[in-house]
């Protein structure tokens, strides 16, 4: 009987644990593209991107970004351009005027978003 | 190295042709970023390799992100639709073919019981097929082609799109139509290609000798345009009933329009002699089955029952347009 009830909390736990996860990973979703346009007033190419978002606490699958980043280009957001380096070819990935147009309004979202949120959260 | 080459292959494989040579060279640089950050400079072993690709993850996933296009065939929006069509039509399908199947097994006679039963078995089977894979084509170029422009005018709705909520009487249950569409493709696949079963059985201690057909095959097959012609203004009639879903003026005026251009048709085609079978009535005789009526003139009465076919067929037109006019009128609104 009491081993019963252990397990139902248990199941319970492991329930709870994943719907958190599910739903932690939509909020990482819906603030990866804000993540990706503001690394790229520079060119980068793919991996470096992947490094530099995982230094920064924000990590990602690079299957993830790399359609991402060809998605963002078919939306005139980014720009691209092979270029050789460390004698291998790569493709940089950089911000087009449109790009910087849509960054700049989303960051602006994003700063109201955050505040708004947080007045009913804390 | 081979295994590398064998995963780009199984992501390139899921991607549309012209994106592949790109995507391919875009993969291959990221897999030797990949390396070199877990390496360095030191060469990589096959563990390494196979670490890195598991990192990347399913190829059939990686893929299924570039893929941004629908990978479906009837999509959710649709799904319901379908099914519910499906549900309709293939019963009344399945209905015809064994009507069919059973006609057939009196004209030919099969030898044994269980050639009969094999072919009213093979009759279901392939009008289910049939059946399911005109609804299914159907649906699969709806969504490839029109559902863009159903989303668009979604987007673009106003309270006015609002339809009004129509009298009982007034709405038309999908059954109608369907079973309307589905009864005259078979009649007229079996009016342009069975057309020899339709005629006079010659039974013989309930055995069946011959049939004597009404029809001449050859006459029949000069007309199939028109009664092609036929089937597309009954499909637009039933087409839009179907999507109307309830009696209005529209409907009403398109029903009518196309029965009067239907019954035009028909009584053009009744009329041509060459369709009917022009020794009906010397094979009649041969059967030994005109002999009651010899003493009449038997042309007359062959040319008095064709008369009273494009009659029955006038007077039917005649009666649904009616019906249709009646409906138009009550409700118009």
């Amino acid at each position: 009987m009491k081993k019963e009830m252990i397990s139902e909390r248990m199941f319970g736990l492991n329930d709870i644990e994943e719907i958190v996860r599910s739903y932690i990973s939509e909020l990482r979703r819906g603030t990866l593209i804000l993540c990706v346009l503001s690394r790229l007033d520079e060119p980068k190419y793919g991996y470096s991107l992947v490094q530099e978002l995982e230094e920064k606490g924000i990590p990602i699958d690079a299957g993830t970004l790399y359609p991402l980043l060809r998605r963002l280009e078919k939306q005139n957001l980014l720009s691209s351009i092979w270029e050789l380096t460390d004698s291998r070819p790569r493709r940089y990935y950089f911000l087009s005027d449109t790009g910087k147009a849509v960054y700049s309004r989303l960051c602006a979202e994003w700063h109201s978003m955050v505040s708004s949120m947080n007045k009913m959260i804390s | 190295m081979e295994l590398i080459d064998r995963y780009i292959y199984a992501v390139i494989k899921r991607i549309p042709q012209k994106q592949r040579a790109d995507i391919e060279k875009e993969i291959r640089t990221l897999i030797e970023d990949m390396l070199y950050a877990s390496c360095g400079e030191n060469i990589p072993s096959s563990a390494d390799y196979e670490n890195v690709l598991k990192e990347l993850g399913n190829p059939a996933e990686l893929a299924a992100k570039y893929n941004d296009k629908k990978n479906y065939l009837i999509g959710p929006e649709y799904y319901d639709t379908y099914l519910t069509i499906l549900k309709i039509v293939l019963p009344c399908v399945i209905f015809g073919s064994v009507v069919v199947a059973f006609l057939e097994i009196l004209a030919n006679t099969p030898e044994t019981f269980g050639s009969a039963f094999g072919d009213v078995v093979g009759a279901i089977c392939s009008g289910a097929f049939q059946g399911f894979t005109w609804v299914t084509v159907i649906f699969a170029l709806n969504e490839r082609f029109l559902n863009i422009k159903a989303l668009d005018a979604k987007k673009n709705w106003s309270v006015s799109d609002l339809p009004e909520i129509p009298k009982k009487e007034a709405i038309i249950k999908p059954v109608d139509p369907i079973l309307g569409i589905v009864f005259s493709a078979l009649f007229s696949i079996f009016f342009i290609f069975e057309n020899h079963l339709i005629g006079i059985y010659n039974f013989s201690e309930s055995k069946l000798i011959s049939i004597i057909p009404l029809f001449s095959p050859e006459g029949i097959r000069r007309v199939i345009p028109w009664v092609v012609v036929i089937f597309i203004m009954l499909l637009m009639k039933e087409g839009i009933k179907l999507f109307t879903g309830r009696w209005n003026i529209t409907v009403c005026a398109v029903a009518i329009i196309t029965n009067i251009i239907s019954l035009i048709l028909s009584v053009l085609i009744l009329k041509n002699n060459t369709i009917w079978n022009q020794s009906f009535l010397s094979e009649l005789e041969a059967a030994g089955i005109g002999v009651s009526i010899q003493n009449i003139n038997t042309a007359e009465i062959w040319n008095g029952v064709t008369k009273g076919l494009v009659y029955i067929i006038v007077f039917g037109y005649i009666i649904d347009s009616v019906v249709f006019l009646y409906r138009g009128i009550r409700y118009a609104r």
